[in-house]
Protein backbone atom coordinates (compact mmCIF):
# COMPACT_ATOMS: atom_id res chain seq x y z
CA UNK A 1 0.00 0.00 0.00
CA UNK A 2 2.75 2.16 1.01
CA UNK A 3 4.15 2.56 -2.85
CA UNK A 4 0.84 3.28 -3.94
CA UNK A 5 0.43 6.03 -1.40
CA UNK A 6 3.60 7.68 -2.01
CA UNK A 7 3.16 7.12 -6.02
CA UNK A 8 -0.18 8.89 -5.36
CA UNK A 9 0.83 11.89 -3.50
CA UNK A 10 3.86 12.31 -6.00
CA UNK A 11 1.10 12.38 -8.75
CA UNK A 12 -0.81 15.48 -6.80
CA UNK A 13 2.15 17.18 -6.34
CA UNK A 14 2.89 17.10 -10.04
CA UNK A 15 -0.47 18.56 -10.16
CA UNK A 16 -0.08 21.18 -7.80
CA UNK A 17 3.42 21.73 -9.27
CA UNK A 18 1.97 22.13 -12.55
CA UNK A 19 -0.73 24.63 -11.36
CA UNK A 20 1.58 26.69 -9.18
CA UNK A 21 4.56 26.63 -12.08
CA UNK A 22 1.17 28.14 -14.22
CA UNK A 23 0.26 30.41 -11.59
CA UNK A 24 3.50 32.27 -10.57
CA UNK A 25 5.73 31.56 -13.71
CA UNK A 26 3.00 32.33 -16.65
CA UNK A 27 3.38 35.85 -17.36
CA UNK A 28 0.42 35.34 -19.70
CA UNK A 29 -1.93 34.52 -16.71
CA UNK A 30 0.04 37.57 -14.53
CA UNK A 31 -0.84 39.70 -17.75
CA UNK A 32 -4.58 38.34 -17.33
CA UNK A 33 -5.02 38.87 -13.93
CA UNK A 34 -3.76 42.42 -14.58
CA UNK A 35 -6.11 43.21 -16.91
CA UNK A 36 -9.03 41.52 -15.85
CA UNK A 37 -8.81 43.42 -12.34
CA UNK A 38 -8.56 46.65 -14.52
CA UNK A 39 -11.84 45.21 -15.92
CA UNK A 40 -13.82 44.25 -13.15
CA UNK A 41 -12.84 47.78 -10.98
CA UNK A 42 -13.67 49.71 -14.38
CA UNK A 43 -17.37 48.07 -14.35
CA UNK A 44 -17.69 48.08 -10.83
CA UNK A 45 -16.70 51.82 -10.99
CA UNK A 46 -19.82 52.71 -13.70
CA UNK A 47 -22.13 49.88 -11.62
CA UNK A 48 -21.49 52.65 -8.91
CA UNK A 49 -21.77 55.12 -10.63
CA UNK A 50 -18.56 56.49 -9.52
CA UNK A 51 -17.83 56.48 -13.25
CA UNK A 52 -19.41 58.81 -16.11
CA UNK A 53 -20.77 56.19 -18.91
CA UNK A 54 -21.17 59.04 -20.81
CA UNK A 55 -17.37 60.22 -20.62
CA UNK A 56 -15.91 56.52 -19.99
CA UNK A 57 -18.13 53.74 -21.11
CA UNK A 58 -17.98 50.18 -19.10
CA UNK A 59 -16.19 47.15 -20.13
CA UNK A 60 -19.95 45.26 -20.63
CA UNK A 61 -20.89 48.05 -23.31
CA UNK A 62 -16.75 48.76 -24.79
CA UNK A 63 -15.64 45.01 -25.16
CA UNK A 64 -18.87 43.88 -27.38
CA UNK A 65 -18.29 46.80 -29.47
CA UNK A 66 -14.96 45.80 -29.79
CA UNK A 67 -15.61 42.65 -31.19
CA UNK A 68 -18.55 43.69 -32.72
CA UNK A 69 -16.60 43.72 -36.52
CA UNK A 70 -17.66 46.89 -37.72
CA UNK A 71 -15.58 49.82 -36.11
CA UNK A 72 -16.13 52.84 -38.38
CA UNK A 73 -16.02 56.27 -37.94
CA UNK A 74 -16.26 59.57 -39.90
CA UNK A 75 -17.92 60.10 -43.31
CA UNK A 76 -16.87 59.79 -46.81
CA UNK A 77 -13.13 60.68 -47.49
CA UNK A 78 -12.75 60.85 -43.82
CA UNK A 79 -14.52 57.31 -43.22
CA UNK A 80 -12.09 55.38 -41.55
CA UNK A 81 -12.22 52.03 -39.67
CA UNK A 82 -10.28 50.64 -36.33
CA UNK A 83 -8.61 47.63 -38.60
CA UNK A 84 -7.63 49.92 -41.47
CA UNK A 85 -6.36 52.27 -38.40
CA UNK A 86 -4.28 50.04 -37.22
CA UNK A 87 -2.63 48.65 -40.52
CA UNK A 88 -1.56 52.24 -41.59
CA UNK A 89 -0.13 53.27 -38.21
CA UNK A 90 1.73 49.58 -38.16
CA UNK A 91 2.88 50.25 -42.06
CA UNK A 92 4.52 54.20 -40.92
CA UNK A 93 5.84 52.39 -38.03
CA UNK A 94 7.63 49.46 -39.88
CA UNK A 95 8.91 51.48 -42.69
CA UNK A 96 9.90 54.31 -40.77
CA UNK A 97 11.61 52.11 -38.60
CA UNK A 98 13.09 50.00 -41.61
CA UNK A 99 14.84 53.33 -43.36
CA UNK A 100 15.93 54.67 -39.92
CA UNK A 101 17.77 51.34 -39.14
CA UNK A 102 19.39 51.66 -42.51
CA UNK A 103 20.09 55.00 -42.28
CA UNK A 104 21.75 54.14 -38.92
CA UNK A 105 23.52 51.49 -39.81
CA UNK A 106 25.33 52.63 -42.95
CA UNK A 107 26.20 55.74 -40.56
CA UNK A 108 27.47 53.56 -38.08
CA UNK A 109 29.58 51.28 -40.63
CA UNK A 110 31.15 54.86 -41.86
CA UNK A 111 32.17 56.06 -38.79
CA UNK A 112 33.48 52.50 -37.79
CA UNK A 113 35.32 52.24 -40.77
CA UNK A 114 36.11 56.18 -41.67
CA UNK A 115 37.43 57.54 -38.01
CA UNK A 116 37.53 61.08 -39.29
CA UNK A 117 33.80 60.67 -39.76
CA UNK A 118 33.60 59.76 -36.57
CA UNK A 119 34.24 63.59 -35.75
CA UNK A 120 31.59 64.59 -37.79
CA UNK A 121 29.13 62.21 -37.80
CA UNK A 122 29.01 61.70 -34.04
CA UNK A 123 28.28 65.83 -32.86
CA UNK A 124 25.23 65.87 -35.45
CA UNK A 125 24.05 62.45 -33.92
CA UNK A 126 24.81 63.95 -30.66
CA UNK A 127 22.23 67.02 -31.21
CA UNK A 128 19.56 64.87 -32.90
CA UNK A 129 19.15 62.17 -30.55
CA UNK A 130 17.64 64.72 -27.61
CA UNK A 131 14.98 65.79 -29.35
CA UNK A 132 11.85 64.48 -28.50
CA UNK A 133 10.01 62.75 -31.37
CA UNK A 134 6.76 64.78 -30.99
CA UNK A 135 9.14 68.18 -31.52
CA UNK A 136 9.55 66.92 -35.09
CA UNK A 137 5.48 66.72 -35.77
CA UNK A 138 4.70 70.80 -36.62
CA UNK A 139 7.92 70.82 -38.68
CA UNK A 140 7.18 67.54 -40.71
CA UNK A 141 3.76 69.14 -41.20
CA UNK A 142 4.49 71.86 -42.28
CA UNK A 143 7.43 70.63 -44.87
CA UNK A 144 6.08 67.07 -46.10
CA UNK A 145 2.39 67.49 -45.02
CA UNK A 146 -0.02 65.72 -43.21
CA UNK A 147 -0.05 62.02 -45.34
CA UNK A 148 1.81 58.83 -44.67
CA UNK A 149 5.48 59.54 -45.78
CA UNK A 150 5.00 62.67 -43.03
CA UNK A 151 4.36 59.96 -40.55
CA UNK A 152 7.21 57.86 -42.02
CA UNK A 153 9.21 60.54 -41.34
CA UNK A 154 8.30 61.43 -37.66
CA UNK A 155 9.11 57.77 -37.43
CA UNK A 156 12.30 57.73 -38.85
CA UNK A 157 13.44 60.95 -36.52
CA UNK A 158 12.66 59.10 -33.55
CA UNK A 159 14.92 56.17 -34.10
CA UNK A 160 17.68 57.84 -36.09
CA UNK A 161 19.77 59.30 -33.64
CA UNK A 162 19.05 56.72 -30.90
CA UNK A 163 19.86 53.81 -33.24
CA UNK A 164 22.95 55.42 -34.40
CA UNK A 165 24.32 56.14 -31.21
CA UNK A 166 23.48 52.56 -29.88
CA UNK A 167 25.07 51.00 -33.26
CA UNK A 168 28.39 52.79 -32.60
CA UNK A 169 28.23 52.18 -29.07
CA UNK A 170 27.89 48.47 -29.19
CA UNK A 171 30.41 48.20 -32.47
CA UNK A 172 33.11 49.57 -29.90
CA UNK A 173 32.33 47.26 -27.60
CA UNK A 174 33.36 44.89 -29.57
CA UNK A 175 36.24 42.59 -27.12
CA UNK A 176 39.45 43.46 -29.20
CA UNK A 177 40.28 39.68 -29.32
CA UNK A 178 37.94 38.82 -31.81
CA UNK A 179 38.13 41.37 -34.37
CA UNK A 180 42.53 40.91 -33.46
CA UNK A 181 41.72 36.91 -34.33
CA UNK A 182 39.57 37.70 -37.50
CA UNK A 183 42.21 39.60 -39.00
CA UNK A 184 44.82 37.14 -38.09
CA UNK A 185 42.23 34.69 -39.44
CA UNK A 186 42.76 36.24 -42.96
CA UNK A 187 38.78 37.87 -42.48
CA UNK A 188 38.08 40.35 -45.69
CA UNK A 189 36.77 43.05 -44.75
CA UNK A 190 33.38 42.53 -45.64
CA UNK A 191 32.65 39.23 -44.24
CA UNK A 192 34.50 40.84 -41.10
CA UNK A 193 31.38 42.86 -41.17
CA UNK A 194 29.34 40.01 -41.80
CA UNK A 195 30.52 37.19 -39.75
CA UNK A 196 32.00 38.73 -36.64
CA UNK A 197 30.89 42.87 -36.43
CA UNK A 198 27.17 42.07 -36.97
CA UNK A 199 26.53 39.00 -34.64
CA UNK A 200 28.66 40.21 -32.25
CA UNK A 201 25.95 43.93 -31.89
CA UNK A 202 22.58 41.68 -32.37
CA UNK A 203 22.37 41.56 -28.37
CA UNK A 204 22.48 45.18 -28.08
CA UNK A 205 21.51 46.17 -31.10
CA UNK A 206 17.88 44.38 -30.16
CA UNK A 207 17.82 46.22 -27.16
CA UNK A 208 18.17 49.28 -28.99
CA UNK A 209 15.28 48.35 -31.74
CA UNK A 210 12.66 47.35 -28.62
CA UNK A 211 13.59 50.78 -26.90
CA UNK A 212 13.47 52.65 -30.40
CA UNK A 213 10.15 51.00 -30.91
CA UNK A 214 8.64 52.52 -28.08
CA UNK A 215 9.84 55.87 -29.18
CA UNK A 216 8.44 54.99 -33.02
CA UNK A 217 5.49 53.85 -31.45
CA UNK A 218 4.43 56.94 -29.56
CA UNK A 219 5.80 59.12 -31.68
CA UNK A 220 3.26 58.10 -34.97
CA UNK A 221 0.21 58.25 -32.67
CA UNK A 222 1.51 61.63 -31.68
CA UNK A 223 1.93 63.10 -35.12
CA UNK A 224 -1.46 61.17 -36.34
CA UNK A 225 -3.19 62.94 -32.96
CA UNK A 226 -1.46 66.27 -33.98
CA UNK A 227 -2.59 66.77 -37.83
CA UNK A 228 -2.11 63.72 -40.02
CA UNK A 229 -4.73 62.84 -41.58
CA UNK A 230 -5.17 58.65 -41.35
CA UNK A 231 -3.96 56.28 -38.90
CA UNK A 232 -4.90 54.99 -35.21
CA UNK A 233 -4.37 58.21 -33.55
CA UNK A 234 -6.55 60.16 -36.34
CA UNK A 235 -8.98 57.58 -35.46
CA UNK A 236 -9.13 58.12 -31.78
CA UNK A 237 -9.28 62.10 -32.54
CA UNK A 238 -11.85 61.81 -34.84
CA UNK A 239 -13.83 59.44 -32.65
CA UNK A 240 -13.33 62.08 -29.61
CA UNK A 241 -14.42 64.88 -31.73
CA UNK A 242 -17.50 62.41 -32.77
CA UNK A 243 -18.17 61.53 -29.20
CA UNK A 244 -17.88 58.37 -29.98
CA UNK A 245 -16.44 57.22 -26.02
CA UNK A 246 -16.29 54.00 -27.00
CA UNK A 247 -14.14 54.13 -29.99
CA UNK A 248 -11.69 55.98 -28.14
CA UNK A 249 -11.32 53.42 -25.31
CA UNK A 250 -11.10 50.83 -27.95
CA UNK A 251 -8.50 52.72 -29.66
CA UNK A 252 -6.13 53.37 -26.42
CA UNK A 253 -6.54 49.94 -25.41
CA UNK A 254 -5.38 48.90 -29.47
CA UNK A 255 -2.40 51.03 -28.78
CA UNK A 256 -1.96 49.48 -25.82
CA UNK A 257 -2.08 46.02 -26.66
CA UNK A 258 -0.58 46.16 -30.50
CA UNK A 259 2.46 47.75 -28.70
CA UNK A 260 2.51 44.97 -26.30
CA UNK A 261 2.24 42.66 -28.37
CA UNK A 262 5.25 43.61 -31.14
CA UNK A 263 7.53 43.90 -28.38
CA UNK A 264 6.68 40.55 -27.16
CA UNK A 265 7.50 39.78 -30.61
CA UNK A 266 10.31 41.25 -30.71
CA UNK A 267 11.84 39.42 -27.03
CA UNK A 268 10.75 36.08 -29.18
CA UNK A 269 13.12 37.24 -31.79
CA UNK A 270 15.79 37.85 -29.72
CA UNK A 271 15.51 34.79 -27.65
CA UNK A 272 16.19 33.26 -30.60
CA UNK A 273 18.25 35.15 -32.17
CA UNK A 274 20.86 34.74 -29.21
CA UNK A 275 20.50 31.96 -28.10
CA UNK A 276 25.03 31.81 -27.74
CA UNK A 277 25.08 34.59 -24.96
CA UNK A 278 26.51 33.17 -22.46
CA UNK B 1 68.07 16.15 -25.62
CA UNK B 2 66.01 18.41 -26.57
CA UNK B 3 63.77 17.06 -29.12
CA UNK B 4 63.24 19.90 -31.26
CA UNK B 5 61.03 19.12 -34.27
CA UNK B 6 61.83 20.09 -37.57
CA UNK B 7 62.25 24.32 -37.81
CA UNK B 8 61.50 24.21 -41.49
CA UNK B 9 57.83 25.67 -41.42
CA UNK B 10 58.85 27.63 -38.37
CA UNK B 11 58.88 31.26 -39.15
CA UNK B 12 61.91 33.68 -38.22
CA UNK B 13 61.19 36.40 -35.96
CA UNK B 14 63.68 39.23 -34.80
CA UNK B 15 63.28 42.21 -32.52
CA UNK B 16 65.93 45.00 -33.42
CA UNK B 17 66.53 47.82 -31.15
CA UNK B 18 62.47 48.32 -30.24
CA UNK B 19 60.99 50.97 -28.26
CA UNK B 20 57.19 51.00 -27.23
CA UNK B 21 55.89 53.68 -25.60
CA UNK B 22 52.15 54.74 -24.55
CA UNK B 23 51.19 58.17 -23.52
CA UNK B 24 54.51 59.06 -22.74
CA UNK B 25 54.94 56.05 -20.71
CA UNK B 26 57.74 53.48 -22.10
CA UNK B 27 56.26 50.20 -22.29
CA UNK B 28 59.04 48.65 -23.52
CA UNK B 29 62.17 48.32 -24.55
CA UNK B 30 64.32 45.69 -26.53
CA UNK B 31 67.61 45.79 -27.91
CA UNK B 32 67.71 42.46 -29.56
CA UNK B 33 65.55 39.45 -29.27
CA UNK B 34 65.95 36.63 -32.20
CA UNK B 35 62.95 33.69 -32.19
CA UNK B 36 64.33 30.88 -34.20
CA UNK B 37 62.23 29.40 -36.74
CA UNK B 38 60.36 26.21 -35.17
CA UNK B 39 61.71 27.34 -31.33
CA UNK B 40 59.44 27.54 -28.34
CA UNK B 41 60.17 30.56 -26.67
CA UNK B 42 58.53 31.77 -23.63
CA UNK B 43 57.99 35.73 -22.23
CA UNK B 44 57.91 35.11 -18.64
CA UNK B 45 57.87 37.97 -15.94
CA UNK B 46 55.57 39.76 -13.88
CA UNK B 47 52.34 41.97 -15.02
CA UNK B 48 53.11 45.02 -16.78
CA UNK B 49 56.73 44.40 -18.09
CA UNK B 50 55.80 44.85 -21.17
CA UNK B 51 54.87 41.49 -22.66
CA UNK B 52 51.76 41.81 -24.12
CA UNK B 53 53.24 44.54 -26.14
CA UNK B 54 56.23 43.15 -27.85
CA UNK B 55 53.33 39.94 -28.45
CA UNK B 56 51.05 42.45 -30.52
CA UNK B 57 54.29 43.87 -31.86
CA UNK B 58 55.12 40.74 -33.12
CA UNK B 59 51.54 39.71 -34.47
CA UNK B 60 52.21 43.30 -36.52
CA UNK B 61 48.95 44.57 -34.82
CA UNK B 62 50.82 47.19 -33.31
CA UNK B 63 54.62 48.92 -34.35
CA UNK B 64 56.99 49.85 -32.23
CA UNK B 65 57.99 54.26 -32.30
CA UNK B 66 61.68 53.12 -32.73
CA UNK B 67 63.25 50.05 -34.14
CA UNK B 68 61.58 47.40 -35.99
CA UNK B 69 60.38 43.90 -35.85
CA UNK B 70 61.20 41.40 -38.94
CA UNK B 71 59.46 38.45 -40.26
CA UNK B 72 61.60 35.64 -42.51
CA UNK B 73 63.96 39.11 -42.57
CA UNK B 74 61.05 41.08 -43.78
CA UNK B 75 60.25 44.00 -41.66
CA UNK B 76 56.68 43.55 -40.63
CA UNK B 77 54.11 47.01 -41.70
CA UNK B 78 51.20 44.73 -41.22
CA UNK B 79 49.81 41.52 -39.53
CA UNK B 80 52.35 39.26 -40.06
CA UNK B 81 51.59 36.13 -42.28
CA UNK B 82 50.39 32.76 -41.28
CA UNK B 83 50.07 33.21 -37.85
CA UNK B 84 47.90 32.07 -35.39
CA UNK B 85 47.03 34.15 -31.93
CA UNK B 86 45.10 32.53 -28.36
CA UNK B 87 44.48 34.99 -26.10
CA UNK B 88 43.23 33.92 -22.43
CA UNK B 89 39.28 34.53 -22.99
CA UNK B 90 37.16 35.23 -26.16
CA UNK B 91 39.58 32.92 -28.54
CA UNK B 92 36.07 31.11 -30.42
CA UNK B 93 33.54 33.53 -31.99
CA UNK B 94 30.47 32.92 -29.62
CA UNK B 95 27.76 32.88 -32.01
CA UNK B 96 29.35 29.81 -33.92
CA UNK B 97 29.40 26.31 -33.56
CA UNK B 98 32.81 24.57 -32.51
CA UNK B 99 32.62 22.96 -36.74
CA UNK B 100 31.94 26.89 -38.01
CA UNK B 101 34.80 28.32 -35.68
CA UNK B 102 37.46 25.79 -37.15
CA UNK B 103 36.02 26.01 -40.81
CA UNK B 104 35.72 29.98 -40.43
CA UNK B 105 39.45 30.43 -41.35
CA UNK B 106 39.19 27.93 -44.10
CA UNK B 107 36.27 29.53 -45.44
CA UNK B 108 38.51 32.89 -45.62
CA UNK B 109 40.42 31.15 -47.41
CA UNK B 110 37.83 30.48 -50.29
CA UNK B 111 37.00 26.48 -49.54
CA UNK B 112 33.48 25.81 -49.98
CA UNK B 113 30.87 25.76 -46.48
CA UNK B 114 30.55 21.75 -46.82
CA UNK B 115 33.87 20.99 -47.71
CA UNK B 116 35.28 23.54 -44.75
CA UNK B 117 32.95 21.71 -42.22
CA UNK B 118 33.96 18.47 -43.05
CA UNK B 119 38.04 19.64 -42.87
CA UNK B 120 36.56 20.96 -39.54
CA UNK B 121 35.45 17.93 -38.19
CA UNK B 122 38.79 16.26 -38.88
CA UNK B 123 40.06 18.92 -37.01
CA UNK B 124 38.24 18.24 -34.27
CA UNK B 125 38.66 15.04 -33.73
CA UNK B 126 42.74 15.63 -33.44
CA UNK B 127 41.81 16.91 -30.17
CA UNK B 128 39.37 14.27 -29.24
CA UNK B 129 36.11 16.95 -30.10
CA UNK B 130 34.47 15.51 -32.82
CA UNK B 131 31.15 14.80 -31.00
CA UNK B 132 30.73 18.36 -29.85
CA UNK B 133 30.80 20.17 -33.65
CA UNK B 134 27.29 21.07 -33.08
CA UNK B 135 27.70 22.98 -30.03
CA UNK B 136 28.20 26.31 -29.52
CA UNK B 137 30.93 27.61 -26.44
CA UNK B 138 29.06 28.83 -24.39
CA UNK B 139 27.65 24.90 -24.09
CA UNK B 140 31.13 24.14 -23.34
CA UNK B 141 34.20 23.78 -20.66
CA UNK B 142 37.23 26.35 -20.62
CA UNK B 143 39.57 23.33 -21.39
CA UNK B 144 37.46 22.56 -24.51
CA UNK B 145 37.27 25.46 -25.74
CA UNK B 146 40.54 26.12 -25.93
CA UNK B 147 40.87 22.38 -27.11
CA UNK B 148 38.78 24.01 -29.70
CA UNK B 149 40.82 27.10 -30.61
CA UNK B 150 44.39 24.63 -31.02
CA UNK B 151 41.62 22.54 -33.50
CA UNK B 152 41.55 25.92 -35.43
CA UNK B 153 45.04 26.78 -34.77
CA UNK B 154 46.09 23.62 -36.77
CA UNK B 155 43.57 24.60 -39.45
CA UNK B 156 44.85 27.67 -40.45
CA UNK B 157 48.59 26.17 -40.50
CA UNK B 158 50.21 29.04 -38.91
CA UNK B 159 54.20 29.34 -39.01
CA UNK B 160 54.03 31.40 -36.45
CA UNK B 161 52.16 30.88 -33.07
CA UNK B 162 51.88 33.91 -30.95
CA UNK B 163 49.79 32.49 -27.44
CA UNK B 164 49.09 35.10 -24.66
CA UNK B 165 48.58 33.31 -20.99
CA UNK B 166 46.03 31.08 -23.11
CA UNK B 167 45.82 28.76 -20.23
CA UNK B 168 45.63 30.68 -17.41
CA UNK B 169 41.92 30.57 -16.83
CA UNK B 170 42.06 26.61 -16.96
CA UNK B 171 42.53 24.50 -13.58
CA UNK B 172 45.51 22.58 -12.87
CA UNK B 173 44.20 19.57 -14.24
CA UNK B 174 43.36 20.95 -17.71
CA UNK B 175 45.73 23.52 -18.07
CA UNK B 176 48.32 20.44 -17.82
CA UNK B 177 46.14 18.38 -20.20
CA UNK B 178 46.54 21.62 -22.51
CA UNK B 179 50.14 22.03 -22.20
CA UNK B 180 50.70 18.65 -23.85
CA UNK B 181 48.24 19.40 -26.76
CA UNK B 182 50.05 22.63 -27.54
CA UNK B 183 53.44 20.41 -27.43
CA UNK B 184 51.91 17.77 -29.80
CA UNK B 185 50.50 20.56 -32.14
CA UNK B 186 54.42 22.29 -31.71
CA UNK B 187 55.80 18.80 -32.67
CA UNK B 188 53.38 17.99 -35.34
CA UNK B 189 53.52 21.76 -37.12
CA UNK B 190 57.05 22.79 -36.81
CA UNK B 191 55.83 26.30 -36.04
CA UNK B 192 57.57 28.97 -34.34
CA UNK B 193 55.85 29.68 -31.22
CA UNK B 194 56.40 32.50 -29.13
CA UNK B 195 54.11 32.74 -25.43
CA UNK B 196 53.45 34.75 -23.06
CA UNK B 197 53.20 33.15 -19.47
CA UNK B 198 53.09 33.88 -15.22
CA UNK B 199 53.29 30.76 -14.26
CA UNK B 200 57.26 29.72 -14.09
CA UNK B 201 56.07 25.54 -14.08
CA UNK B 202 54.12 25.73 -16.98
CA UNK B 203 57.16 27.75 -18.96
CA UNK B 204 59.50 25.31 -17.76
CA UNK B 205 57.39 22.53 -18.99
CA UNK B 206 56.89 24.04 -22.48
CA UNK B 207 59.85 26.01 -23.36
CA UNK B 208 63.29 25.56 -25.25
CA UNK B 209 64.09 29.31 -24.40
CA UNK B 210 62.97 31.66 -21.55
CA UNK B 211 63.15 35.40 -21.80
CA UNK B 212 62.94 36.80 -18.49
CA UNK B 213 61.12 40.27 -18.22
CA UNK B 214 61.49 43.12 -16.14
CA UNK B 215 59.67 45.92 -15.17
CA UNK B 216 62.24 48.80 -13.92
CA UNK B 217 62.91 51.28 -14.82
CA UNK B 218 61.19 50.37 -18.13
CA UNK B 219 59.88 46.96 -19.58
CA UNK B 220 62.80 45.22 -20.92
CA UNK B 221 64.21 41.60 -21.71
CA UNK B 222 66.47 40.92 -18.35
CA UNK B 223 67.96 37.54 -19.26
CA UNK B 224 67.49 34.85 -22.14
CA UNK B 225 67.68 31.32 -20.49
CA UNK B 226 68.25 28.33 -22.94
CA UNK B 227 66.23 25.36 -21.72
CA UNK B 228 68.29 22.44 -22.44
CA UNK B 229 65.86 19.77 -20.61
CA UNK B 230 64.98 16.25 -21.87
CA UNK B 231 61.52 16.08 -23.12
CA UNK B 232 59.08 14.94 -22.01
CA UNK B 233 60.07 17.05 -18.61
CA UNK B 234 59.94 16.18 -15.67
CA UNK B 235 59.33 18.53 -12.82
CA UNK B 236 60.98 16.02 -10.07
CA UNK B 237 64.20 16.04 -12.08
CA UNK B 238 67.39 17.62 -10.44
CA UNK B 239 68.15 20.10 -13.67
CA UNK B 240 64.47 21.31 -13.56
CA UNK B 241 63.86 22.00 -10.10
CA UNK B 242 67.84 23.91 -10.39
CA UNK B 243 66.48 26.17 -13.02
CA UNK B 244 62.79 26.61 -11.68
CA UNK B 245 64.73 28.03 -8.33
CA UNK B 246 66.70 30.17 -10.45
CA UNK B 247 63.55 31.05 -12.17
CA UNK B 248 61.78 31.90 -9.07
CA UNK B 249 64.50 34.23 -7.55
CA UNK B 250 64.42 36.03 -10.38
CA UNK B 251 60.72 36.72 -10.19
CA UNK B 252 61.00 37.42 -6.50
CA UNK B 253 63.62 40.12 -6.70
CA UNK B 254 61.30 41.15 -9.45
CA UNK B 255 58.21 41.37 -7.09
CA UNK B 256 60.55 42.66 -3.75
CA UNK B 257 61.52 45.82 -6.52
CA UNK B 258 57.84 46.24 -7.50
CA UNK B 259 56.68 46.81 -4.37
CA UNK B 260 59.49 49.14 -2.87
CA UNK B 261 59.89 50.95 -6.39
CA UNK B 262 57.92 54.12 -4.27
CA UNK B 263 60.77 53.59 -1.68
CA UNK B 264 63.90 53.41 -4.01
CA UNK B 265 62.47 56.28 -6.53
CA UNK B 266 62.88 58.21 -3.02
CA UNK B 267 66.14 57.02 -2.19
CA UNK B 268 67.07 57.85 -5.84
CA UNK B 269 66.01 61.27 -5.52
CA UNK B 270 67.35 61.75 -1.85
CA UNK B 271 70.88 60.97 -3.59
CA UNK B 272 70.74 62.71 -6.51
CA UNK B 273 70.07 66.01 -3.91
Amino acid sequence: MKPHVSEKSGHQLTLTGRVSQLLFKSNFLWFCLAWLLIILSWELGSWLEWLNPQILPPPSETIPYAFSGNITIGFGQQKTGLFESTTITLGRVGAGMLIGLLVSSCLAIMVIELPILRRLILPLVQSLAPIAPVAWIPFTIVVIGIGGPAAVFIVFMAVLGTMTLSLIAALDSIPDEYLKIAHNLGTSRIRMWWYIRLPAIIPSTMTAIRMSFFGAWMAVLAGEMAGLNSGLGYMIIMAQQMYNMKLVMVGILAIGFIGFAIDRLLLLINARLLQWVQ
Amino acid sequence: MNTIPSSSSGARLEFSNIRKSFSDTVSVEADRLIIEPGSLTVLLGRSGCGKTTLLNLAAGLDFPDQGNVSYDNQVLQGPAPSTALIFQTHNLFPWMTAEENVAFPLRNQGMVRVEALEHAKQYLKQVGLESFAGHKPSQLSGGMRQRITLARTIATKPRLLLLDEPFSALDMQTRRMMQRYLLRVWSDSAATILMITHDLHEALMLADRIALMASSPNGHIAEILDIELDRPRNPENQSFRVIQQQLDRFLEHETLLAEHAPILEATDQTNHL
